[in-house]
């Protein structure tokens, strides 16, 4: 029996502990549930949630992107051509002499070079084979402020382009990319062309390349230079230097205005559009909520299930219109008195704002847009966040990443049917208690 | 000193028993209805023999007849868990459940100088654990949204009760105790929206509940006589405060208060051959003035138990009794379900295991039972087995 005992005892604690996992008896009766509740979508208009609205541009510059953009009379009227500015030559290369020896060269003669554009054939738009240039410019620019007809634009200096649009250039030659046949054009340059950027600093002013066939938008990824010189320890030998790029950045034009009603988004320099938010604390309608709740119905952070911020594509100017997805993002400014110019808080959407596939923006635009913004209308009922902060009462519509393309968004502004609405679903009712 | 460090050892195995979590249970559907489904405070003895509680033979650590304990003599700790399982059906739709509960946890400590013993208690009362789920639909812009509300209950109540019983000449033994209801419960509705079928691209799910602590007083008192050695009469009543919910801070819900009726319980238990013995018992609460507090239609009214059965020592190994019960017990419930009162029939048995026996002392033993039982009203049927284990440690 000793030697039994503690067997038995074993058993009966593991079989005591079989019935450890609970499992709540769960029946599927409304009858059971102690609790009343009824959920509801509706819709506010933009006036009854927001005011104040207004569109900022400069956001950024074409140097920030890392690609450039030519178009001619793109859309009948976008002008846009890439700057790049170069690397200064090698001084030296190390070459193998006539008798096998490998050693240092310095007294290079650059005999002539290839420039090779690479460009981005899903992002580009042209109809066929482009005819393309290269210029060598003439005048020193500054590659983060330069624009169609401005140089430099910096606190102490402003110095406009002799020629708007980037000019005058000291023309190289011309190339045709076929975009069916390859993603590269190279333009041969001989010894006078790359004799243009032979010191550092006509090396630094470096090219521009521009699109001379009509109706073309392109997006040239990577710009470089393959210089051919003969070292003078081996002057029967050709060797290829690599000259990257050093700055690159873009002008075009028009530069359009900001819109009067109009919500637009993205760009370069980015649009973004900014309101104020003054949400109700009680709901007397819409008819369709009052028919199931009483009203006027005070908010309260627990009833909302969803809430979001929908936007309607307007038609954007077609020259602008995004030929690749555009990430709208909707943040709050978290010091409204320094717009534009003012800090933004983190997305109020919960991810990195939401996916527009370029359709969106299609003649006649008419697609509706669902931004959710949950979390920031539930601080909004609440009157502050959760640990009792202040919560932001503006915030910007802007693309998730600024700046990301020239072309850019625009969706329809407040005052009509096609205007930005809020729409909420709410569950009221519940009122849990303990009998 | 030597008394002190066993009460100080006594205290620190009651203390760890009663860190385990879940100290009231129940098991069933019905515990939906009222204050949940009622939990006696019972260990697997008492269990196995069908009994209300009162008029056992021997020595027991019973909160439900403390004047008992008196029977037992030296310090005793032991502590009951309950495992169970349950099957059913509501309107053709099947209902399972499993778990374990832990309904009594008990100290006893024999004050020699006034020939009595002093009794803590940590005992179940109610089990409000249950979940209910309902599918439905809600039309959000113009869309038929499949919705699912699920109303969760968790907590229930027990009762921590101190207790004196003290041995009135050679038959006759009394019984007083004192203490609180205890414990919380936490209820919780939550909708939630299927989400490939919601109108919005996000959706969370609409939450309400809130959380109560139950208190209130409690008290008993109770008796066992030994008119001779092979009987036994037993008796006690427990009495009940007003037992208040207080919402916690961050509930909206309201407070409430629910009288708790008076529980009335008569046994007895006979000799009927050296080895076999036989007990009956019966209880009566009447919960009437407890529907104030409770939803309309609540509350049954008069609430009987009836119940016994036969322990037999079948044979020893070594000096050690091996008793092997049998009872039987029907017992109405106090809330109704369905507008009817529901009632659990059980059949009931099991056996004693002693590890450990010095003499007449049983230092270390265990109870086992094994309750195969049904619960019906209206609609609703559940079978179910339920086990009870009581560990025993005396004498250390």
């Amino acid at each position: 029996m000793n030697r039994l005992a503690p067997i038995g005892l074993l058993a009966l604690i593991t079989w005591s502990l079989l019935a450890c996992q609970e499992e709540l008896p769960t029946a599927g009766r409304n009858d059971l549930i102690p609790v009343e509740a009824t959920s509801v979508e509706l819709s506010l208009p933009f006036e009854q949630f927001g005011s104040n609205l207004r569109v900022f541009g400069g956001f950024g510059s074409p140097s920030e992107l890392p690609y450039g953009v030519l178009a001619h009379l793109y859309e009948g009227e976008l002008e846009a051509r890439t700057l790049v500015g170069l690397w200064p030559f090698p001084e030296s290369v190390a070459v193998r002499d006539t008798t096998g020896t490998t050693r240092p060269d310095s007294s290079l003669v650059f005999v002539g070079g290839r420039l090779v554009a690479k460009f981005d054939t899903v992002a580009s738009v042209s109809d066929g084979p482009v005819e393309l240039a290269v210029g060598a410019m003439t005048k020193p620019w500054h590659y983060a402020s330069a624009a169609w007809g401005v140089a430099v634009d910096t606190v102490s200096d402003f110095q406009a382009w002799e020629e708007e649009g980037a000019g005058p250039v000291v023309p190289l030659g011309t190339a045709t990319w076929d975009p069916a046949e390859s993603d590269s054009v190279v333009f041969e340059l001989d010894s006078a062309g790359v004799a243009h950027w032979a010191d550092e600093a006509s090396a630094a002013q470096g090219m521009r390349l521009d699109a001379l066939t009509e109706g073309v938008r392109l997006q040239a990824n990577i710009v470089r230079i393959f210089l051919s010189t003969r070292p003078s320890s081996n002057p029967d030998t050709l060797v290829d230097l690599l000259v990257q790029a050093r700055y690159r950045t873009f002008v075009y034009q028009p530069v359009l205005e900001a819109p009067d009603t109009d919500i637009r988004v993205g760009g370069v320099p980015a649009w973004r559009t900014v309101f104020d938010v003054d949400f109700p604390e009680a709901l007397d309608g819409p008819p369709e909520l009052c028919a199931v709740v009483s009203c006027p119905l005070v908010l309260e952070p627990e009833m909302l299930n969803s809430a979001s911020l929908f936007l309607k594509t307007a038609e954007t100017p077609a020259a602008f219109r995004p030929s690749d997805s555009l990430r709208v993002d909707v943040r709050a400014v978290l010091e409204p008195e320094r717009l534009p110019k003012s800090p933004l808080g983190s997305p109020l959407s919960g991810q990195v704002g939401v996916n527009l596939p370029p359709e969106s923006f299609a003649e006649g635009g008419g697609v509706r847009v669902e931004i959710p913004i949950g979390a920031f209308v539930v601080d909004l009922i609440r009157g502050g966040t959760e640990s009792g902060g202040e919560i932001p009462r503006t915030v910007a519509l802007l693309s998730a990443l600024e700046p990301l393309s020239l072309p850019f968004g625009s969706f329809h502004g407040p005052g009509g049917a096609d205007g930005p609405e809020l729409r909420l679903i709410l569950t009221v009712g519940g009122g849990v208690e303990v009998r | 000193m030597t008394n002190l460090r066993q009460i100080l050892v006594g205290t620190k195995l009651l203390g760890a028993i009663l860190l385990i979590p879940g100290a009231v249970s129940a098991q069933s559907i019905l515990g939906t209805s009222g204050l949940g489904l009622p939990l006696e405070p019972m260990n697997a003895r008492a269990r196995a023999l069908g009994s209300v509680g009162v008029g056992l033979l021997g020595g027991n650590l019973n909160p439900m007849e403390l004047a008992s304990s008196t029977g037992l003599l030296i310090p005793t700790v032991n502590f009951t868990l309950q495992p169970h399982w349950g099957s059913g059906s509501l309107d053709g739709e099947s209902l399972d459940s499993q778990g374990m509960r832990f309904p009594l946890i008990g100290l006893a400590y024999p004050a020699s100088a006034w020939n009595g013993m002093v009794t803590l208690t940590f005992e179940s009362f109610m089990d409000q654990r249950w979940k209910v789920q309902e599918q439905d639909t809600e039309v959000l812009a113009g869309i038929s949204t499949p919705v699912t509300n699920t109303f969760k209950s968790d907590g229930g109540i027990a009762a921590l009760k101190l207790g004196w019983a003290q041995r009135v000449g050679r038959s006759l033994s009394v019984a007083v105790s004192a203490g609180f209801h205890t414990g919380s419960v936490t209820r919780t509705y939550i909708r939630t929206f299927d989400s490939l079928a919601a109108v919005s691209r996000e959706i969370v799910a609409f939450t309400d509940g809130g959380k109560w602590q139950y208190s209130g007083p409690t008290a008993a008192v109770g008796a066992v006589w030994d008119p001779s050695t092979i009987l036994r009469f037993g008796g006690s009543i427990t009495w009940s405060g007003d037992l208040d919910a207080e919402p916690s801070d961050a509930t909206k819900g309201e407070r409430a208060s629910y009288a708790i009726p008076t529980v009335y319980r008569l046994g007895a238990s006979g000799v009927l051959t050296p080895r076999l013995s036989m007990t009956l018992g019966m209880s009566f609460a009447d919960w009437t003035s407890t529907k104030d507090g409770l939803e309309p239609g609540t509350v049954a009214g008069g609430v009987w138990s009836l119940g016994g059965g036969l322990e037999w020592e079948a044979s020893s190994f070594g000096g050690r009794t091996l008793p092997i019960r049998l009872g039987a017990r029907r017992s109405d419930l106090p809330f109704l379900f369905g507008d009817e009162q529901p009632t659990e029939t059980v059949l009931t048995g099991g056996l004693g295991l002693n590890l450990t026996q010095a003499d007449q002392f049983v230092l270390a033993g265990v109870d086992l039972a094994m309750e195969r039982g049904r619960r019906t009203a209206a609609a609703l049927s559940e079978d179910f087995w339920r086990g009870s284990v009581t560990f025993r440690v005396s004498g250390w």
